[in-house]
């Protein structure tokens, strides 16, 4: 490979790993808002409320 | 350093220290067993009234895996900053399960493990899937513990890799066997603060021989990409380490039972604080490895970079400071590993699904049974020697971070539908593993918990159920 090619294939991987960081960052946020808006949620009602 | 070069600790030292401390958690591990009830409900969830202290050591003892204080700090060397902070996101795993514990204590105050929720939010089926998950998951996780026992004996004593697995699975089994649940907390209880110290030594003696201004000095002149936030590799692992916490802590039964068994007004506080103290540690280790990486020092195995660095520091002392830490780390995890899937075999598989009429002393003997079996079990798997621990790991991440959506949305939504909490766990475990083998096993737990997270939203908004949440409150 020459060097025009070396660099177009670490561009590629910088790219693939940004794309699965921000992936992994939105599902983790996600998964935090999901989880904090259900504690608030709960925090004071019965348990077992059926409203 | 390979199998054969000499070891960090002369063997008599070490076999010293293993008896010292075998005889110790053995004996302490009786004593406190015999202190409560003889009931199963004692014996497996030591009494439900397990204060702060205890369940805060508990959590962070069984979190600190012999991976934490060698691979941590491997990370650290190998990706730099990026690497010691993504090992140390695991910890969110813990936190972030604070609040669903809470919620677990209110909905299911009788409640023994994990897969009574699943059978009785999502049916039978669900309890199947989940039940292979955990399977693999639990067979993988006691695999990587027992082959790392004897792996990290070997290289630290010159131990035999056979016998230094088969001592500290024997010793975490018997005591778990004889003293149940309440052996195993307390026993972490002590695990956990011998850890803690231990490290807490090291690191003051390493930043004062070596100050943090020398060693970002030096990392900035040799070494410039280990501080570089946008490193590649750096990327790939961040969030993984995170997603792949969350699903184990959520299915896995180990910290369920820690659920049922601490007091509810502490159950949420010690999660919190447990997963806070468990970050430090592989912030700690982790750091040593930047240490290690900014000394140049030569090392012939990069997994062994705390062991070499507490060796450099402190000599003989030093090498049975790490001896001792890793010690702990492995009985203190294979322990919880032990006692909590034997629950949940006794109560799931035999109690709930094969011999509901069984008396309460037949579900006790059937839990013990179940801890002897499982000691067994990993022995046999983990007696052939397999180099890579870290892809049998992430591995068992894809299947795991398919559970997280599954869990939460259950615990808080009535609307939470079981076809799409069984589909959930499917589809995520299936392109977790497709991620796993075409782009990189540090991003399977990632594509895992995105799909997942995908079916059971649009499932439970397309069908959304009217769960009754008092049907978790079942009799024991």
């Amino acid at each position: 490979m020459d060097s025009k090619a070396i660099a177009m294939s670490s561009l590629d991987d910088l790219l693939w790993a940004r794309m699965i960081f921000t992936l992994g960052a939105a599902v983790t946020a996600a998964t935090v808002v999901m989880i904090v808006r259900g504690h608030l949620y709960w925090r004071h009602r019965e348990p077992t409320d059926v409203r | 350093m390979s199998a054969d070069s000499a070891p960090f600790l002369a063997p008599g030292i070490a076999w010293a220290l293993v008896v010292l401390f075998s005889v110790l958690w053995v004996a302490l591990g009786i004593a406190w067993g015999r202190r409560g009830q003889s009931d199963a409900d004692d014996y497996m969830l030591a009494g439900r009234n397990i204060g702060l202290a205890l369940s805060t050591a508990t959590l962070m003892a069984s979190w600190v895996t012999g991976n934490t204080t060698l691979l941590a700090p491997e990370f650290g060397y190998k990706t730099g900053l990026w690497g010691m902070f993504s090992y140390a996101l695991a910890g969110l795993g813990l936190i972030l399960f604070a609040p669903l514990a809470s919620r677990i204590k209110q909905l299911m105050p009788n409640g023994r493990t994990s897969g009574d929720f699943i059978r009785l939010r999502y049916g039978r089926l669900a309890w199947w899937v989940f039940m292979v998950i955990t399977a693999i998951y639990t067979l993988g996780f006691l695999m990587t513990q027992a082959m790392g026992a004897g792996l990290l004996l070997q290289a630290l004593s010159g131990f035999d890799y056979h016998v230094g697995m088969v001592v500290v699975i024997g010793v975490a089994t018997l005591y778990t066997l004889f003293g149940g649940m309440r052996a195993v907390i307390g026993t972490d209880f002590i695990q956990s603060l011998l850890i803690m110290v231990l490290l807490a030594v090291v690191a003051v003696l390493a930043f004062r021989q070596f100050p943090m201004p020398e060693v970002h000095a030096s990392l900035l002149a040799r070494h410039p990409d280990r501080l570089d936030l946008l490193l590649p590799a750096g990327l790939l692992i961040a969030w993984n380490s995170a997603l792949f916490s969350m699903g184990e802590v959520f299915h896995n039964n180990i910290w369920w039972s820690r659920v049922f068994a601490s007091r509810r007004s502490v159950v949420m506080t010690s999660f919190v604080l447990g997963g806070i103290a468990w970050m430090s540690v592989p912030m700690v280790t982790g750091s040593i490895g930047l240490v290690a990486l900014a000394r140049e020092i030569p090392l012939e195995q990069v997994n062994m970079v705390f062991p070499v660095m507490a060796a450099d520091l402190l000599g003989a002392g030093g090498a049975a400071l790490v001896f001792v830490v890793v010690f702990a780390s492995l009985t203190s995890t294979l322990d919880s590993l032990l006692a909590s899937t034997a629950d949940l075999l006794a109560e799931d598989v035999y109690f709930r699904l094969l011999r509901p009429q069984a008396s309460d002393l037949q579900l006790k003997q059937a839990a013990r049974l179940m801890v002897v079996g499982l000691a067994v079990v990993t022995l046999a798997l983990s007696w052939p020697r397999l180099d890579s621990l870290a892809s049998v790991l992430f591995f068992t991440g894809a299947l795991v971070a398919s559970t997280v959506w599954p869990v939460a949305c259950g615990l808080y939504w009535r609307t939470a539908n079981r076809t799409a909490a069984i589909a959930a766990m499917l589809a995520g475990s299936v392109v977790g593993l497709l991620a796993y083998v075409l782009i990189a096993p540090y991003c399977a737990a990632v594509f895992s918990a995105a799909v997942s997270a995908l079916v059971m939203l649009i499932g439970s908004r397309l069908r959304p159920e009217r769960f009754d949440f008092t049907l978790l409150q079942e009799e024991t």
